[in-house]
């Protein structure tokens, strides 16, 4: 069993008004600084209680979530933390220029002595709008770009790309990854037929549990276990990593009250969009998921977080979990948009000295 | 036949040379791979902005089998021989497929001063080496990543396909792969090695070689699409090659315009 921990950046004022994009204005250059010493503090406590890998993903332009380059982040990461992993999970690839993306992560994993593990994203509803990326062109976008970084990596010859949606003349990546041919690869799946893909190609498989019900999410692990023994590489328990949003507390009835309090997991306060952008990013999110109901089987009735309560209470929902889906690596999220940054750390401290102990035996 | 492509016939070497051209502008002639002189919507695309005057090989289609040509050699200075025949005026910008490839690859190398620019579509001259041609009935699996889009064709007769492999089998068993790679060194003509990423047939990582091995060569590839990538991806084929035709080594520099307004 391992376990990473993922802090997207808080802003460190809980009371600015709700919604995305926050407007610069709101942005007070000294906060901004304490914003970015809060997250490093609970990197350390993560590290110093014995994670395995720290992690950073893309998000823009919100005050819950500020890493818009997650190989900047990754950077820093990698020089402070020299005994982790870094998980770069990761880039928007429809965002971005992806022999950028694959020079970048190149060039951490260089800086890291080998230790980045990197996931490629297409982006939620507002990431589309950050940069005018037609939606519904994304997902073609994501695989070509995917197919590019790859190929960037590994090509031993200058050569040009002819794509669909990118063109170079001239591509020769360099530096390249030390990890050879490249880092370990972690493919996000809400499906069964993305899951198979995944396995064939030998990636890591990915779960974001608040896209997928346990039940979806436990079809999804054995379609891909199944696929990786096809393909000859039978899968480990730490090959399905599992994103979840964490609250520890004291008591179980302090965790429920601090819940419904801050709404911890309710994923709108993150994403929903300002009342002037709601509207566009409906029509994004309709575009995304078009063809795909039942996304990823629902989301939970109640917004909580996916495992909370006392320590005792949450390792019991994480054996069970790992029991069930079958996951053996365990990204957590232990901050929430208007989540005093004190009951963050409080529950990742919880979690580190009672939890994480146990759950790695 | 393309719509507005005619077809003649020359004498060359003792063969009776089938040709079909179509388009204006300055000649590119064209040869085919393996399965025969099909032109596709991509000679379709290029033909607005160069005159296409595609050969077909001595041995291929309908004309009698071609015992006397032994290697890529013969071939190619019965192949200069035709382009004269055909009138296209040196110099002349030279393309081959697969098999034509090869054999394009030859002709340049025989007479770099006629070439001025060199385009080579997943050639066959390098082969991974455990490499076998498919089986004709697997052909289409083999060849197109969007067999969807392939033109429908009669599929030729036995007798045309054992002729035409018998001729191919000849010609790519005689090929000295190290020597040609010596030979590659000294060959100036600026070059475009295009390999499609789902090339089944031959890998598309062959292309490195040529890029390895030529001093003025530029590899580029072809997102989604197979062996017959001007079938699978007819624009994007037409515009890459269209291109370095127009600009040569040139076309590495960035053209698109990419203001929003003026």
């Amino acid at each position: 069993m391992k376990c990473s921990i993922w802090v997207p950046g808080q802003y460190a004022d809980e009371g600015l008004p709700e919604g995305w994009p926050a407007p610069g204005k709101y942005w007070e250059p000294e906060r901004g600084v304490e914003s970015v010493a809060r997250a490093f503090e609970l990197y350390d406590i993560a590290v110093a209680g014995g994670f395995d890998m720290v992690s950073v993903a893309e998000h823009h332009y919100g005050h819950s979530s500020f890493v818009p380059s997650p190989t900047v982040m990754a950077a820093a990461l990698a020089q402070r933390y020299p005994d982790v992993r870094i998980g770069i999970l990761g880039p928007v690839l429809p965002l971005s220029n992806p022999v950028r993306v694959a020079e970048e992560i190149a060039m951490v994993d260089v800086l890291s002595g080998g230790r980045t593990v990197v996931g490629f994203f297409r982006g939620v509803a507002s990431e589309q709008l950050v940069f005018g990326a037609n939606p519904e062109l994304t997902a073609d976008m994501f695989r070509e770009a995917l197919a590019l970084v790859l190929h960037a990596w590994t090509e031993p010859e200058t050569f040009g790309w002819e794509g669909r949606h990118y063109r170079f003349r001239t591509v020769s990546a360099f530096p390249r990854p030390l990890q050879q041919p490249h880092p370990p690869i972690v493919s996000s799946a809400t499906t069964v037929e993305a899951a198979r893909w995944i396995g064939a190609s030998g990636h890591l498989l990915g779960i974001f549990a608040p896209t997928v019900s346990t039940e979806r999410a436990a079809e999804v692990g054995e379609a891909y276990r199944a696929a990786r023994t096809v393909a000859g590489s039978p899968a480990a328990a730490e090959d399905i990593v599992y994103r979840a949003r964490i609250y520890v507390a004291a008591s179980d009835e302090e965790a429920e009250a601090d819940a419904a309090e801050y709404r911890i997991g309710d994923m709108r306060r993150t994403l929903a969009p300002a009342e002037h952008r709601a509207k566009a990013a409906a029509k994004v999110n309709a575009l995304l998921y078009a063809g795909k109901p039942n996304h990823g089987g629902g989301p939970p009735a109640l917004p909580r977080p996916d495992f909370y309560g006392s320590p005792a209470t949450v390792l019991d929902q994480l054996r069970e979990s790992a029991a069930s889906i079958g996951w053996g690596f365990l990204d957590g999220l232990f901050t929430s948009p208007g989540l005093p940054h004190e009951k963050a750390r409080r529950s990742l401290a919880l979690f580190a000295a009672e939890v994480l102990p146990q759950l790695a035996q | 036949m393309l719509e507005g492509f005619a077809e003649r016939r020359v004498a060359a070497d003792g063969f009776d040379v089938r040709v079909v051209e179509g388009g204006s502008g300055p000649a590119a002639v064209y040869l085919h791979g393996g399965g025969g002189l099909h032109l596709d919507r991509s000679h379709a695309l290029l033909s607005e902005m160069r005159r296409i005057v595609a050969l077909e090989l001595p041995g291929f289609g309908a004309s009698p089998a071609n015992e006397r040509s032994q290697n890529f050699d013969e071939i190619a200075a019965t192949l200069a021989l035709a382009i004269a025949a055909a009138g296209v005026e040196p110099p002349y910008a030279l393309i081959g497929t697969s098999l034509g490839g090869a054999c394009a690859l030859h002709v340049a190398l025989a007479h770099p001063e006629q070439i001025e620019s060199l385009v080579l579509i997943s050639p066959a001259a390098f082969r991974p080496a455990d490499w076998r041609p498919p089986p004709p009935e697997l052909a289409a699996q083999v060849l197109y990543a969007h067999p969807e889009r392939a033109e429908q064709r009669e599929p030729p007769q036995a007798a045309v396909i054992e002729k035409q492999q018998r001729l191919m089998g000849r010609l790519l068993g005689s090929l000295d792969q190290d020597a040609l790679r010596a030979r590659m060194h000294t060959l100036e003509v600026p070059t475009l090695v295009v390999f499609g990423t789902d090339d089944r047939l031959i890998p598309a990582a062959m292309g490195r070689i040529y890029r390895e091995e030529l001093p003025n060569c530029s590899y580029v590839l072809l997102y989604d699409a197979g062996h017959e990538l001007g079938s699978d991806r007819p624009e994007a084929a037409a515009a890459l090659v269209g291109d370095f035709l127009e600009r040569r080594e040139a076309f590495v520099i960035g053209s698109d315009i990419v203001a929003v307004a003026p």
